[in-house]
């Protein structure tokens, strides 16, 4: 419990790195919000720009951000006349949100049962077969696996609509596209671990002890072999539920994924520091849940932490 | 009486279109179109949306004075008639009577004048608030110099009155008054609900159709508005489905799931020749601009001669998309086009006026750089003129892309030698183009001004009688592509549509407004006339013809 | 231990031969339009068919070959470089040094790897260098953290704390003594660092801030050819072949050294 507290607390400074980076950063970046083809005459652009406050210096502003940031208020965003930042997350996280749970889920489940197969079964055609497949996973750029299974899937079968979400149908392939990188990491990370632990002596000794294989598999092998999967979903976590700009793009899937390219294009300052912001805290919590985790199958770490 | 008639017609049509449904023809009953957006509406506070998403929907819930016809005159809307007076300085609309707001509140001339001073207000901080400054004190007011509303020149006479002072006689002020900007708002709705009146459950609109739900970043659906006044339109049901990928969109439609869709560049070949193909002109013109306060373009035989050296007809083959290729600058559909005007292709005068101003063959030509931002088509045009000064002049030219707000912020601090812009119509009158380039304006990033240019420009706006102003406008023109030549046009745009074959009535304009409320589906009027003349009514696609 | 991937080896030689080799075997130049032959399928003349303003695919192909490998290659092991050093040092230096430098790290980890490709494409333009600069950035944050938790499982080694008795340079530790026996891992790290370098290549060009046409990169067209499938299939089958192959080579490739 207090290590938590103490993991939460180190967290704050990073956040707080994160949100001055990041300010920075955008506002070395040549131009701004409002420049326009239609450039707007001096007057109303003085007018637009001291209703965000763009007009007091550089501190100021920052100064400004954080006091908002502290009291909760993301600010508005220069885009979406009226909208707030934070009710933008709030319409939007959740579909990523969805769309990433459901891509974890299954490069999970399907990634950790390919890899113990095709580690049991290392150098027979099942290995080969699911080791080859991970590969490919792993190689093709999701734009292009996209533009295949749109190609296969609604053109050709007629079987998924090609866009948009409305039922759990829409879901389907840009799921599998999000979980096609971790999917066949996962598998593989889960292979070699399979392998390398179904060697080790505790194992045999078991054998030997003549504890049934099912026992072996489940208790020791498969256990320990899932560890490292465990500690590097976090990461792949956080990143699939704060949602993929290429799947929400081509799929027209209403996520908070886009806005870490679509908003720095627009120049909306307060919208990339509020995604970024969810992305960092994402993270955070995401390596949080990892590490309980992981002290939770291990009790030696548990000490430790 | 009356109502009850109405609704035995209701009955009638629904029982008919049941009818049809049975036949087993396609499609269906429903009265439901479908299109995609390219992206999130920015917003749908008509005072405050300034890019083409946001007008695109607005333009079917809100109604203003006018609206365009298919030749894109102003034709009346909310107004029924309006009179000229003080030799066009003074504008005095006449409302139709009898107009309602969608919560059934009459339409008054009120609304409009407080939209307009609402546009006008800093505190509102308009971007398109310059678009009313031709209104007397407006510019004045929206500068913060006079404090009151009042003196803007903008005022209610009465319930259906509304006068308009302008600063000048303006000829094209009907025109204006089309616009999103212009359309009037309620003063109570905004005041009660303050930045979130736009959403469905708060907005009250005027024109055809109603915010039904605004699903942000997935979809916006209009319903039909009860007490439009107006003709009841066909289709009752209006989804737009944000979809920012045009391939992506283009799926959709194929799949059904859209009945209109823009057609990305790759895709044409496949469909030129289908029955669904839709191209027609769009009032947006492309241009490369020199800055001509620097050397060696501050030299008008080298501007001149870098016009002449580019031959323009391989441009649609490079482009894919119908471009039209043009010397001057007013585009077509436009009035006062004029293709006469404008250098066209003439490799050895280009030669010999680059001679003249000390650079034969190119020779000792300094080393420029053409910079644009970056996109395909962009880039296809400049590498391709990159080309046409190699061959046609001896120079070799430097390319630069920049992402946009990147370029844009570059464009208004240090304009590089030779770049590109385009420029589409917000109204779709000369002055919108022409006046790009006068003196007064922000939005000339040549550091090209003239004396005699803008005072033609200014006069031709004045003007009343038409073929006087295409008389000015023309000579404009020559001065700005033939004589001084601080740009090059290139080319203007045409739009590019996929729409199915059963949805009809869709009349396509050059500022490529897509009104819905004049579209229908063809199997009521291919399979349905006998019918609906024995029941004695009127053929729902005729009506909306 | 497992069978030489041979077949992906002769495969990547064979791609870095087409990459050095581009100028002499290309049959047409990257950028050499020619308006006669648009978007036209394989031919004889066009063994892979051409773009759209009438570029030879193959010859695009086999420059955007150089540029895809060049920039994987380079920016993997740059990164690896400047991981190993930041992240070496961070892991030899004491708990204090380390924690600062690991939170610093850690605000690089939590920014979104676009968000920082982005801006720096911004700035420096869409050109190799820029590309580079972005990948290495991007890259690197991962290696530090995998190297530094090597070094802390060698920090109590007693060669190390020998080294450090006889008062040598963090350095010198980190060069002589370290990183030799960290070698094998680094070796791996920077194997599979190289094709998801190629693959977040391709991404920049989705998104539109990869390197700036005419010069191609494998990204660059498969990026160019993505939307066109249906209609012009070719434009988007080659691009991806080489490119997906090319990542499979050298996965094949790191998973073998892993295994080694």
């Amino acid at each position: 419990m207090k290590a938590i507290l103490v993991r939460l607390l180190l967290a704050i400074p990073v956040l707080w790195g994160v949100v001055t980076i990041t300010f920075l950063m955008l506002r070395v970046t040549p131009g701004g919000p409002f420049d326009r083809e239609k450039v707007l005459p001096p007057e109303i652009k003085r007018n637009v720009e001291a209703q965000y406050h763009l007009d007091k210096p550089l501190w100021a502003q920052y100064g400004l951000y954080v006091k908002g940031l502290l009291e909760g208020d993301l600010g508005p965003s220069y885009k979406y006349v009226g909208r707030d930042v934070s009710r933008i997350i709030a319409d939007t996280f959740p579909i990523s949100a969805t769309l990433g749970f459901l891509a974890f889920a299954f490069s999970l489940s399907v990634g950790i049962a390919t890899g113990i197969v095709s580690g049991l079964r290392a150098g027979k055609w099942e290995d080969h077969l699911i080791s080859g497949l991970a590969s490919v996973g792993f190689s093709v750029p999701s734009f292009v696996l996209a533009a295949f299974l749109v190609y296969i899937l609604s053109h050709w079968l007629h079987l998924l609509p090609p866009a948009l979400i409305g039922s759990w149908k829409h879901f389907i392939m840009p799921t599998l596209v999000l979980a096609a990188g971790p999917t066949a990491y996962i598998a593989r990370l889960t292979r070699a671990n399979v392998i390398d632990t179904a060697v080790k002596d505790y194992i045999r000794s078991a054998r030997a002890r003549g504890v049934a294989e099912w026992r072996v598999l489940l208790q020791y092998v498969i256990r320990n072999a899932v560890t490292p999967v465990v500690s590097y979903s976090g990461l792949v976590l956080a990143f699939l539920i704060t949602g993929s700009f290429i799947v929400e793009h081509i799929f027209a899937v209403p996520g908070m994924g886009r806005f870490f390219v679509t908003a720095v294009t627009n120049r909306d300052y307060p919208l990339i520091m509020g995604v970024t912001c969810v992305l960092a805290v994402v993270i955070i919590l995401g390596n949080l849940v990892v590490d309980i985790t992981l002290a939770l199958l291990d009790p030696r770490l548990r000490e430790r932490t | 009486m009356h109502g009850a008639r109405l609704r035995l017609r209701f009955a009638l049509c629904f029982g008919l279109v049941l009818l049809a449904a049975c036949s087993g023809r396609e499609p269906d009953t429903r009265r439901e179109v479908r299109l995609a957006l390219a992206g999130e509406p920015p917003t749908l506070d008509p005072g405050l949306a300034t890019d083409n998403v946001s007008h695109s929907v607005l333009i079917n819930l809100f109604e203003g004075l006018t609206e365009f016809d298919a030749d894109l005159r102003p034709i009346p809307a909310a107004a029924e008639s309006w009179e000229v007076l003080d030799g066009g300085r003074v504008y005095l609309f006449h409302l139709k009577p009898g107009l309602r707001w969608s919560d059934g509140r009459p339409l008054s001339a009120v609304d409009f004048e407080y939209a307009w001073k609402r546009l006008l207000d800093p505190i509102t901080a308009s971007e398109y608030a310059y678009f009313l400054f031709d209104v007397e004190n407006a510019a004045e007011y929206n500068r913060g110099e006079i404090k009151s509303p009042s003196a803007v020149g903008v005022r209610a006479l009465s319930d259906l009155d509304l006068e308009v002072r302008l600063v000048r006689p303006t000829a094209y002020f009907p025109s204006l008054t089309t616009f999103v900007v212009t359309f009037p708002v309620r003063r109570d709705v905004i005041e009660d609900h303050g930045k979130l009146w736009t959403e469905p459950e708060n907005m009250i609109t005027n024109g055809p159709y109603v915010l039904e739900t605004w699903d942000h970043e997935y979809r916006v659906v209009l319903g039909l508005n009860p007490n439009y006044a107006g003709r009841r339109p066909f289709v009752e049901r209006v989804t737009f489905y944000m979809v920012e990928v045009e391939a992506t969109a283009l799926s959709l439609y194929e799949t059904n799931d859209l009945e209109m869709v823009k057609l990305p560049p790759e895709a044409i070949s496949a469909y030129r020749d289908s029955e669904e193909f839709v191209r027609y002109p769009f009032l947006r013109g492309t241009y490369y601009g020199f800055n001509v306060k620097k050397a060696p373009f501050n030299d008008v035989r080298v501007r001149r001669a870098f016009a002449l050296a580019i031959d323009k007809s391989k441009l649609p083959e490079i482009l894919q998309g119908g471009e039209l290729p043009a010397n001057s600058w007013v585009p077509k559909g436009m009035l006062a086009y004029n293709p006469g005007v404008g250098l066209a292709f003439d490799p050895a005068r280009a030669r010999a006026l680059l001679a003249a101003a000390g650079y034969p063959e190119g020779r000792g030509f300094p080393e420029v750089t053409a910079v644009f931002n970056t996109t395909p088509e962009n880039l296809l045009v400049a590498q391709y003129l990159q080309s046409q000064w190699k061959k046609n002049l001896g120079i070799e030219i430097g390319l630069d892309n920049m992402e946009w707000k990147f370029y844009l912020s570059r464009l208004s601090t240090d304009p590089p030698p030779i770049f590109r812009l385009g420029w589409g119509a917000d109204f779709p009158d000369p002055d919108n183009f022409m006046s790009l380039f006068a003196g007064w304006s922000g939005v000339n990033q040549t550091g090209w001004s003239n004396a005699g240019y803008d005072e033609i420009i200014r006069r031709a706006a004045q003007e009343t009688a038409t073929v006087t102003r295409i008389e000015l406008y023309d000579r404009a023109q020559r001065i700005l592509c033939e004589e001084e030549v601080p740009i090059i046009p290139l080319y203007t745009s045409t739009v590019n549509m996929l729409v199915k074959r059963y949805l009809r009535g869709f009349v396509p304009n050059a500022m490529d407004i897509r009104y819905m409320k004049g579209l229908y589906y063809r199997h009521t009027r291919a399979g349905l006339p006998p019918l609906f003349r024995w029941a004695g009514l009127p053929n729902p696609g005729e009506a909306v013809r | 231990m497992r069978r030489l991937p041979v077949l992906s080896l002769a495969f990547l030689a064979v791609m870095a031969g087409i990459a050095v080799l581009a100028d002499l075997i290309a049959p047409y130049g990257y950028d050499a339009q020619d308006m006669g032959a648009i978007l036209q399928g394989p031919s004889s003349s066009h063994w892979f068919g051409t773009d759209a303003v009438g570029r030879d695919l193959m010859s695009r192909l086999f420059y955007g070959g150089r540029v895809s490998l060049l920039v994987g290659v380079l920016s993997s092991v740059s990164a690896t470089l400047l991981g190993t050093f930041y992240g070496g040092l961070s892991g030899l230096m004491g708990r204090r040094a380390d924690q600062f430098m690991m939170r610093f790290v850690d605000i690089f980890y939590s920014l979104p790897d676009m968000l920082i490709c982005i801006l720096l494409l911004v700035f420096m333009g869409r050109n190799i260098f820029g590309v580079f600069t972005a990948l290495t950035l991007v890259n690197s944050v991962t290696v530090s953290r995998v190297i530094r938790g090597e070094v802390l499982k060698l920090r109590h080694e007693l060669y190390v704390d020998a080294a450090r008795a006889t008062g040598l340079s963090l350095m010198r530790i980190l060069t002589h003594h370290v990183l030799p026996n960290t070698w094998p891992t680094l070796v791996v790290t920077l194997t599979f660092r190289i094709p998801a370098s190629i693959i977040t290549e391709s991404y920049l060009s989705f998104l539109g801030l990869g390197l700036a046409p005419p010069h191609a990169s494998w990204g660059v067209l498969a990026n160019e050819g993505w939307t066109s499938l249906r209609f012009h299939p070719h434009l988007i089958l080659f691009p991806s072949l080489f490119l997906c192959l090319t990542v499979y080579s050298f996965n094949r490739l790191g998973d073998w050294l892993h295994r080694a």
